[in-house]
């Protein structure tokens, strides 16, 4: 008679802020349809108070790996692209989160994981780790990460230099980059403003890019990320200009 | 239970200052045991389970004074966590199928005692084990089949229609003094068994389930809730002494027969707490395995004596 074997959480003896924390993580049932009914949720209120309008969604790649970057100048930045996202993309995309603030709390490790699928980025004490994390979820799980390569949101609206931590991830690879520009997300809640008004904000999504031949190198790295920066600020004409 | 605010009810009122007095007599006895044996480690970790005290005690409190909406709310969500942390012990969860299968049948289960449906609340597991069974002829899938279905008939059944007695309750006259009753002496068994199982007996009680606990214990656990089952009877409106010792017995017998499976089913598992809710006690089902088992038993006793008129149609 076959026994049966037990494979239980390895997460089990967690207290429910550790299991926000950690990363990988291991998905249940009751998160991911948290995150669907918060995300309809979401998207409902993102379509109607900033009346979001999504230009050039169909250059999101339907399936496998890909990076989407943004500029970043607002809370709402994570989960505006999220929205743009297929709703079968919506659990297996991943918001590179400042571990240092998004996970700082229960409550808030709570929502960013629920609602952006928030990975903890450690840009303070250990930004190695996070980037070969970040590695691992493209090439060897095969998912989607959203990263925002200025570091931080911009405290005046402005595309600012892009950090080159994406470039080491995609240099010398295929995995494609899809540059996109948030605009309004600033004016509708800037840093330091504590309620969201409501005003439009739109994404612009630009053609995805690959670096099969940019190498993994610093130079490599920092090449890939100005080229990335240029790109978005590209989009950023398309979008105003349209 | 037909108050929808419940704070202000006289037996609520009674029924919160014991708990008050129990917690700060409690405390103030830890804190001259703390002060006078400093860093031990039974002290200490007494002193987080009791802690972790003021946090279950609100969250039983607050459903029951907020009246019958919010506490079938509550053990609808007591009951998910309860079958959630099982099914995360087991593996099971990873079965999206199966762990939505039975999450839909606790909501369903719920429901059907929001709107006092007993005969349906008594087939539902029949419904249940059914649709537990055809998911993997729909998936067209039979490895682990066996073992997945089995656990989720177990978890529904266990976690959801035991645990559900208490959303039924609510229906039941009295209800309000009977689950106030049913949390205080359940809590307070459970402290009585962990007391009197390290104080008293030699001779185990199921020496491979939990070797700690003794005849001598349990039969001192069954006396102590007796006492208390008395204490309390002045609040137990239409209990006569028959009713008083069954009380006692469901209490102090089944309670702990409800930790001794819970006991079984981690042994088996090789796991030492099913989850770290609640720091000193462990998981949901650790501090709740009492409830599950003697929330039936308790509901039909009161069902038997006083309910038998109960219509099986909605609204009954």
């Amino acid at each position: 008679m076959k026994r049966w074997t037990y494979t239980p959480s390895p997460l089990l003896d967690k207290t429910l802020a550790e299991r926000l924390t950690t990363f990988p993580r291991d998905p249940t049932l009751t998160v991911t349809g948290l995150r669907f009914a918060g995300m309809l949720f979401l998207k409902a209120f993102f379509a109607s108070f900033f009346r979001l309008k999504i230009i050039g969604r169909e250059r999101i790649p339907r399936s496998g790996p890909f990076v989407l970057v943004a500029n970043h100048a607002s809370h709402l930045d994570a989960v505006a692209l999220a929205c743009a996202l297929p709703v079968r993309q919506w659990h297996h995309a991943y918001a590179a989160a400042a571990q240092d603030y998004f996970f700082r709390g229960m409550f808030r490790s709570l929502v960013a994981v629920v609602f952006t699928n928030a990975m903890p980025f450690d840009r303070r004490e250990d930004p190695k780790r996070s980037l070969e994390l970040c590695a691992d979820l493209l090439h060897v799980s095969r998912e989607a990460l959203i990263m925002f390569p200025e570091g931080t949101r911009s405290a005046d609206g402005e595309v600012h230099p892009f950090r080159p931590g994406v470039g080491k991830l995609v240099a010398g690879t295929t995995t494609p980059v899809v540059p996109a520009y948030i605009d309004g997300a600033f004016r509708a809640w800037p840093k330091g403003s504590a309620i969201p008004k409501p005003h439009r904000v739109r994404i612009g999504i630009g053609e995805p890019r690959r670096y099969p031949d940019a190498r993994p190198s610093r130079e490599g790295s920092i090449e890939v990320a100005d080229d990335l920066h240029n790109a978005v600020l590209e989009v950023r004409k398309c979008v105003l200009s349209s | 239970m037909t108050n929808l605010f419940a704070f202000r009810d006289p037996v609520f009122v009674v029924y919160a200052k014991i708990w008050l007095g129990i917690l700060l007599v409690s405390g103030a006895l830890l804190g001259i045991l703390a002060l006078a044996r400093r860093g031990h480690p039974t002290v200490r970790s007494a002193l987080v389970t009791y802690r972790s005290w003021w946090v279950i005690l609100p969250l039983m409190a607050l459903p029951l004074g907020l009246g019958r909406a919010a506490t079938i709310a509550a053990v609808t969500l007591l009951s998910l966590a309860c079958f959630h942390e099982f099914a995360r012990a087991t593996g099971l969860y990873r079965d999206w199928y199966f762990t939505g299968a039975v999450f839909l049948g606790i909501l369903c289960l719920n429901y059907v005692a929001w709107i006092r449906w007993y005969g349906m609340f008594l087939v539902l597991p029949m419904y249940a084990v059914a649709l537990l069974l055809i998911l993997p002829v729909f998936r067209n899938r039979t490895e682990g089949m066996i073992q997945n279905a089995g656990l989720s008939i177990m978890g529904f059944l266990y976690f959801g229609w035991f645990l559900g007695h208490l959303s039924y309750l609510t229906n039941l006259d009295h209800a309000l003094p009977y689950l106030l009753f049913l949390t205080l002496s359940v809590a307070l068994n459970d402290v009585a068994a962990f007391a009197t199982g390290k104080l008293f007996g030699h001779r185990p009680l199921a020496s491979r389930v939990s070797p700690r606990k003794t005849w001598g214990g349990a039969i001192g656990c069954v006396i102590v809730t007796a006492v208390v089952v008395w204490a309390l009877r002045s609040m137990l409106p239409r209990f006569g002494t028959t009713q008083l010792v069954l009380s006692a017995l469901i209490v102090g017998v089944g309670g702990q027969l409800g930790d001794l499976v819970i006991s079984f089913v981690k042994r088996d598992l090789g796991v030492k707490d099913l989850g770290a809710v609640f720091p000193g006690h462990g998981g949901w089902l650790d501090r709740y395995d009492s409830l599950v088992f003697v929330s039936p038993l308790f509901f039909h006793m009161i069902a038997f004596y006083y309910e038998r008129g109960i219509s099986l149609s909605p609204g009954g």
